[in-house]
Order: C-alpha cells, then sequence, then structure tokens
C-alpha cells in the first residue's frame, strides 16, 4: 500500500508538472502577446489590444506614438510616419482608462526615446469617473521582471489564444502590423446604420447643471497635465475626434450640451498653457459631423475621415490656441444649439 | 499571499522539501523555518499594511503567550485576571479593527484589518481559555515553548481564514513522530486533498461567483429564474469556496505531517438547522459552543435563558462574519431556526426525512441572501425578484462564466449555446459535489490509489493551477 500510495503521489506531481511545463512550452513557442518576439510585421493574429499592445511597446522601433481608445483605432501608424516624418506604434485600448494609458506610456518611455504622443482625447472618458474607468492592463506584461512571466506562461487562457493564433496563422488568416486592430473593415458606415444603432432618448425633464462634468473631468486632466509635466520634451498632439450631429442630438435631448462645452473649455484652458501641447479639435468640423455617411453609430468615424484627420493634425486648420479656442467652440456651441434635429430623422 | 497563485505552489514546495530536511538536523530549527515561510506567506504582496497587520498578530501573540506563561507561573490555579487581560486586549483589538466604522457609524474607522483578525482574535481567546480551563494539557509553563507558539498563530495554512486551531489538538502534534516526517500516505493524502481543494475553490466557486456577481450587478433585471440561481450559485459558492480552502489548508498541511480538524461535513445534506450547524464551520461553532454558550449556562439554566443564550451566539457568529446589519440579520434568522426547531421538539424528527431535508435546505438558501447582500435593501430586491420576477435567464448571468471554456466550446461548434450548456454543467456538478456523502477530508486516509484517481486530480490541480492568471475579455471588445 505504501509503495502504491507512493506510486499515486509521484504520478500526481509528475502528471501536473507535465500539464504545466506543456502549456508553458507552447505559449512559449507561440507567444501569442508578443512577450518574447516582435511581430511578424507583414501578418500576425490580432486579437487583443490590452494584452498585445505591450509586446509592440516592447518589440518596435518608434519615435511616436499613437494611443486613444476606440476612436483612434481606425488609423493606420504609417499614416502619422509620412504625415509627421517619423516613425509610429499605436496602442489604442477600447473603452480605455487614464491609468492605464499611463501605463502604457510608462513602458513605451522605458524602452524607447518617445518624442511625440497623438493621444484621442475623447469627450466620454474626460466626463467619466475615475472609479468607473477600467484598469486591466496585464501588469505582468508591461514591466521587464521575468519572475512574473509565469503568470503568461502558465494560465490556460493564454494557452488557448496561442491555440487559436497558431490556427488561425496556419489558415492564412492574419493582417499586416499597419492593419492591427483596425476595425472600419469589419463594419459598413452609412447614414442608414447610423441612425440604425441610434437610441434616440427621451427629452430629460431638466438639463445637467453646466458643471456636472467637471469634477471628473479635472482628476482626468491632472493625468493629462502630469504627462506634459513628465515630458517637457515629447509634443503631446490631443486630438477630439468629429463627434455626429445625432451625438448632439443626444446631448440637447439629455440636456447635456451646457456640460459638455463646459468639459471642452475647461479641456482647452487646462492644455493650452503648456507649451508641450497641441490640441486639434475636429468635432468643429460640422460639414463632416452633419454628413451621416461618415458614420457606424453616433460617435464612430469611417477611415476616409480619420485618414483625413491624421493628414490635418500637424497643420494650424483645426488646432485650437489661447487665441481662438472661445470663439471656435461658441461657434460649435450655437451651430447645435441652433441645429433643426427633426430633419434628420424626417 | 493567496491560495490561488503559483507563488503560494512555489512556497508551499518550498517548505514542504525544505522544513523537513532541516527537521532531520533539529526539530527547532524545522519549526523555525516553518515560521519564517508563515511570515513570508502573510507579507507577500500585500505591502505596508501587510507588515502592520503581521506587527498587530506578533505583539497579540506576544500578549497570549506572556499571560499564558505569568498565569501558570505559580503552583496556584491560573490566575484569571491576567487571563482576562489578554481576552480584553484581542476582542479590543478586533473591535478597533472592524467594528469601530460600524459602531461610529462610518464617523471614524481605520479603513483596514490584519489579513485573518478574526480567526486569530478566536483562536487566542481559545488558547487563553484552555489554559484557564487547564483544558490544555501543555499547561506547564516549561512546556509552553515560544517557537511553538509562534507557529501556533502565524501556521500558514490557517492564518488568513481557519480552521480555528484548538490549542489541544495542535501542540500534541509538534511533538508527534510525524511532525515535518511525513510518509508518503501523508503525501498521498495531503496531495489528494490539495488537488480536490483546488478544483473546488477555482474551479467551482470561482465560476458559481461569475454568475452570482453578475445577477448582484444587475439586480434589477432579474427574473425569478435568475433569482433562483443567483441564491442557489451563492448557496453552493459559499460552500465550495471556504470548503475548498480547507481542503486546501488540510491538505497543504498534511505534507508537512500534520493535521487539521474537520471544518465542514456535507452540511448541505443536514435535516435540521441545528444539525447544519454541527456540519458547516465545525471549529467555529465549536469554539462558539465552548467559549461563550457553556459559559453563559448552555441549556442548563431552563428554557427561556437556553433560547436566550442561543439568539446570543448567533448574533455573535452573524456579527463576526461581518460588520453589518446583513450579517446581524442572518445570524439571528440561524438563531431564530434553532430556537424553533428546539421548540417544536420530537415533532419535527417525525416529518419525513426528504421534507425535512428540502425545509432546511430552503431556509439555508434564503438565509444566505441576507449573508451576501450589500444591504438589506438589496436582499429584500433579490427575494422579491425571485418570487415575483419573469421567466428566462439573463444574458448577464454567464457573461463572466469560465470565458474561455465557453470560447473554446463555442468555436467547437456549440455556439451561443455553450455559455447555458456550461451553466448547468457547473450547477450539476456543484449540486452534485456538495450533496454526496462523504468529504474530503474523511476520504484523505482513505480512498484507493487508482490510476484514474490520479489522472482526474492531476488534471484538475493542473486546471485550476492554468487558471489563476486569467486573461479579461472585454464586452467592448467590437470597438
Amino acid at each position: 500500500m505504501k509503495n502504491a500510495k507512493k506510486r499515486w503521489a509521484v504520478g500526481l506531481l509528475a502528471g501536473f508538472l507535465s500539464i504545466l511545463f506543456f502549456c508553458a512550452g507552447t505559449v512559449r513557442a507561440v507567444d501569442p502577446f508578443f512577450h518574447y518576439r516582435a511581430p511578424d510585421p507583414e501578418g500576425e493574429v490580432w486579437f487583443d489590444e490590452r494584452y498585445q499592445a505591450a509586446g509592440l511597446l516592447r518589440s518596435q522601433s518608434y519615435e511616436t506614438v499613437l494611443m486613444g481608445t476606440s476612436l483612434a483605432a481606425n488609423y493606420r501608424p504609417f499614416w502619422f510616419d509620412v504625415f509627421y516624418d517619423t516613425s509610429t506604434v499605436k496602442v489604442t485600448f477600447p473603452n480605455g482608462g487614464f491609468h492605464e494609458f499611463t501605463q502604457a506610456l510608462d513602458y513605451a518611455y522605458a524602452r524607447q526615446d518617445v518624442k511625440r504622443v497623438i493621444f484621442g482625447l475623447d469627450p466620454n472618458i474626460l466626463a467619466r469617473p475615475a472609479s468607473d474607468a477600467p484598469d486591466q492592463l496585464p501588469a505582468y506584461l508591461y514591466d521587464d521582471n521575468p519572475w512574473n512571466d509565469a503568470e503568461y506562461l502558465f494560465s490556460k487562457d493564454v494557452l488557448l489564444r496561442a491555440v487559436y493564433a497558431a490556427g488561425e496563422k496556419t489558415q492564412g488568416q492574419t493582417l499586416p502590423l499597419q492593419d492591427a486592430f483596425m476595425w472600419d473593415g469589419s463594419l459598413y458606415f452609412s447614414r442608414e446604420l447610423a441612425l440604425g444603432s441610434y437610441e434616440r432618448p427621451e427629452i430629460a425633464d431638466t438639463p445637467l447643471p453646466a458643471d456636472a462634468f467637471l469634477k471628473d473631468c479635472d482628476k482626468n486632466l491632472m493625468v493629462v497635465t502630469s504627462w506634459l509635466e513628465a515630458h517637457p520634451d515629447t509634443q503631446f498632439v490631443f486630438f477630439l475626434s468629429p463627434y455626429s450631429i445625432l451625438y448632439w442630438d443626444k446631448m440637447q435631448r439629455l440636456g447635456e450640451t451646457e456640460a459638455v462645452f463646459s468639459l471642452l473649455r475647461r479641456t482647452a484652458e487646462t492644455l493650452l498653457p503648456y507649451d508641450n501641447a497641441d490640441l486639434q479639435c475636429f468635432l468643429t468640423d460640422t460639414d463632416t459631423i452633419c454628413d451621416l455617411e461618415n458614420y457606424a453609430d453616433h460617435i464612430h468615424v469611417a477611415g476616409r475621415v480619420t485618414y483625413a484627420m491624421s493628414q490635418a493634425m500637424p497643420g494650424d486648420e483645426y488646432r485650437l490656441t489661447e487665441e481662438n479656442y472661445r470663439e471656435r467652440l461658441d461657434a460649435l456651441h450655437a451651430f447645435v444649439v441652433n441645429y433643426d434635429y427633426e430633419k434628420i430623422f424626417a | 499571499m493567496g491560495f490561488q497563485s503559483l507563488s503560494f505552489l512555489l512556497l508551499l514546495a518550498l517548505t514542504a522539501v525544505l522544513c523537513p530536511l532541516a527537521a532531520k538536523k533539529s526539530r527547532p530549527a524545522g519549526i523555525a523555518l516553518f515560521t519564517f515561510f508563515s511570515v513570508i506567506f502573510y507579507l507577500w504582496g500585500l505591502g505596508i499594511h501587510a507588515m502592520l497587520g503581521l506587527a498587530v498578530l506578533a505583539l497579540g501573540s506576544l500578549v497570549t503567550f506572556a499571560a499564558a506563561r505569568t498565569s501558570l507561573s505559580g503552583p496556584e490555579k491560573p490566575k484569571k485576571r491576567v487571563l482576562l487581560t489578554a481576552a480584553a486586549w484581542h476582542i479590543a483589538v478586533l473591535l478597533g479593527f472592524k467594528y469601530l466604522g460600524f459602531f461610529t457609524g462610518g464617523a471614524v474607522s481605520l479603513g483596514w484589518a490584519p489579513l485573518g483578525l478574526s480567526f486569530f482574535t478566536f483562536q487566542q481567546l481559545w488558547f487563553l481559555k484552555e489554559v484557564g480551563t487547564r483544558q490544555f494539557s501543555l499547561s506547564e509553563p516549561a512546556r509552553l515553548r515560544g517557537d511553538e507558539f509562534a507557529l501556533f498563530s502565524l501556521f500558514f495554512p490557517t492564518v488568513s481564514s481557519g480552521p480555528i486551531l484548538r490549542p489541544d489538538g495542535f501542540f500534541p502534534q509538534l511533538r508527534s513522530e510525524n511532525f515535518l516526517r511525513p510518509d508518503w500516505d501523508d503525501r498521498a493524502a495531503g496531495l489528494y486533498a490539495f488537488s480536490l481543494g483546488m478544483a473546488k475553490k477555482v474551479l467551482l466557486a470561482d465560476s458559481l461567483g461569475a454568475v452570482v456577481n453578475g445577477g448582484y450587478a444587475h439586480l434589477d433585471g432579474l427574473t425569478a429564474h435568475g433569482a433562483w440561481l443567483v441564491i442557489l450559485g451563492y448557496t453552493l459558492q459559499l460552500y465550495f469556496d471556504f470548503s475548498g480552502y480547507c481542503d486546501i489548508a488540510t491538505g497543504a498541511t498534511r505534507l508537512l505531517g500534520l493535521r487539521l480538524p474537520i471544518n465542514f461535513d456535507s452540511p448541505y445534506r443536514s435535516l435540521s438547522v441545528g444539525e447544519f450547524w454541527k456540519r458547516w464551520h465545525i471549529t467555529l461553532t465549536t469554539f462558539l459552543r465552548e467559549c461563550l454558550y457553556f459559559p453563559l449556562g448552555g441549556s442548563r439554566r431552563g428554557e427561556m435563558r437556553t433560547y436566550g443564550n442561543i439568539l446570543l451566539v448567533f448574533l455573535v457568529s452573524g456579527f463576526w462574519h461581518g460588520a453589518g446589519w446583513t450579517f446581524l440579520f442572518w445570524g439571528l434568522l440561524h438563531g431564530l431556526a434553532q430556537v424553533a426547531e428546539r421548540a417544536a421538539g420530537v415533532r419535527l424528527t417525525r416529518l419525513p426525512k426528504t421534507l425535512r431535508w428540502a425545509g432546511t435546505f430552503l431556509f439555508v438558501n434564503l438565509a444566505w441572501v441576507f449573508f451576501r447582500a450589500p444591504s438589506l435593501a438589496a436582499a429584500a430586491s433579490l427575494l422579491r425578484s425571485a418570487f415575483s420576477g419573469g421567466a428566462g435567464i439573463p444574458a448577464f448571468l454567464t457573461e463572466n462564466l469560465l470565458p474561455s471554456e465557453t470560447t473554446a466550446l463555442s468555436a467547437l461548434g456549440l455556439g451561443p449555446s455553450a455559455g447555458n450548456l456550461l451553466l448547468a454543467a457547473v450547477f450539476f456538478i456543484a449540486l452534485l459535489a456538495a450533496l454526496k456523502p462523504g468529504n474530503t477530508v474523511r476520504r484523505m486516509d482513505t480512498f484507493r490509489p487508482t490510476g484514474l484517481r490520479c489522472a482526474v486530480c492531476c488534471i484538475l490541480l493542473a486546471w485550476a493551477a492554468l487558471s489563476f492568471s486569467g486573461v479579461t475579455t472585454f464586452i467592448y471588445a467590437n470597438f
């Protein structure tokens, strides 16, 4: 019996360790999150920004980091390479939180000499309380500590993704690095679709106070200004994506328009005094925002528009300055307050 | 450090290999190394609060040890005043850290408490009580060793969540032949309990937890079916969470040649609430019976006094579990149920067993609602949905249930039904495991070491270990 128990215990331990090391070996060989290798620029399986971005930040050679939420995902890095004469890596997190962006930026600075950060400053995330923001970047990928790699190597979730990535690669289901995490190819952008996905809210009884978002906005902007202050030699280009006229219809009906404009003014007032901050405001492009053929929903915009925006970003056409921001935001305010929204739905 | 981590597996492996080696040279060296690993376990990854918490526990241990030595210093009876002062210290520390906020309406609160303070406090009180009543067989100062007491206080398999160690069940083992000299029977038994405990905790309890958390996050959207799934899910989650933890602790302890007391004995098979408490968290029930119920007079001072004592014990139990009205209400419900059972006497035992089991199980399920709910209003909302909600299973209940397994099953052709299939499988397996006779700790010494059992334990342990580090799936990933 003693020998039987010994064989049983040794067998269990041997089997357990074999399964663990099989998992680690498979993950190490496929390396779906690019922890030990650079991604093949010609074709990789891209499936999770938060887990694969660390590998991009570590393995790529770049001066410029393009960062933001899903609104920044439909930009190809080489556009900025051309328009800014630079080398760009794109790191976007759907619905990303400021703590996540800080974590990724810190890692980028630890790995490369970052000269420029182009950041999609989404008013929705500026207005969001920090407690509601996701904070889900896997710390073990965003550092160079080899000890916590065990969390990567010994994980059934990663193993599953390794098997998936290997399978997709075998079948040629890959995308080049430039197309990583782009989703505009899998969606149509049209007036019909934009309207179809838009749920027009009921008119609110009382509008939100103008300062409703400012408390959270200030906290979020403190994070942004901490980047500006920590990296005075880096040029930060913040861009406000052109939310469609449906967004403003929603704000008007919910009584949130004044609160959003207070947030936009506070953002400009806070960022513009910094020498290393540019603020590009595409919200004011009324031709684009009123053409619903450009949209998949009330905020997400087609690739043709993002290309035009990336082309315009180095220029002055949409740049807010301390001199012009009041005038431009006031003009947009007058436009959205006086717009005849009913004609959209007629 | 949590049990659910690769760091813990490594620490346990080091302890299981190095402590017996050290003990071969000298037993005190083995104890010192074991205590050192216990300190590492306590401090690992928890920052400044873990260091402060360790200091609080170390100071508390010193208070108990000094009180015990002083109390036993003379030939006469133990000096009870010294022991009572030490007990008051422990109660004051527990109240200060965990209940100050409750008593001051949140105006004053330390905002943190040392890890495992509730268990530590009861364990120290039990020690003081057994020294005071001379129940503790080593109640001579010369035999009470500081290094052994330090290990008793910081013993890593139990320091964070029990079982509460009874002094007379622990110290004599430190002087037994098996301590830090496990044989292959011990190792096989330890690995058996450890594997099944990990599977209970990681694969069952955490999966059920995903369903329960989904339900509590969407109380307004729950249907009646959904609400009952949440209620039953929490009943099973709590059992597998805590009993899984105890199995892991028991298995880890056995790998070092020690045994822990049975803490769970198939409680959901109980035919009455009184029996439930003889099977659920047995060490806590025993502590409360011996250190509170008996000193209050137990059942020897008349019927009304007995009922009062039962209610008091269960109110204390509720309050010990958490500083909130929901816990007090849960304790009150259990106290009242036991009073009602006692008042009904033998009439209840004449009912059919199936009816008694169903009534007990339903009561325990409903009472757990108050234990889990963040507020009495949330508990009421869940119960309202259970009795008046619509039909169907809301999608949010399966949203975070075994996401990788769901994805894999979907890819294998099960499509969107994979989530519901896994939900059914998890509940079926959990119910079966909770209601079948016997339990892991009892089977540790009697199981047959077959190849199939080895393969099952191996796969369960590996599956659990590979689940420690998960990849979050984001609902918003489409954009």
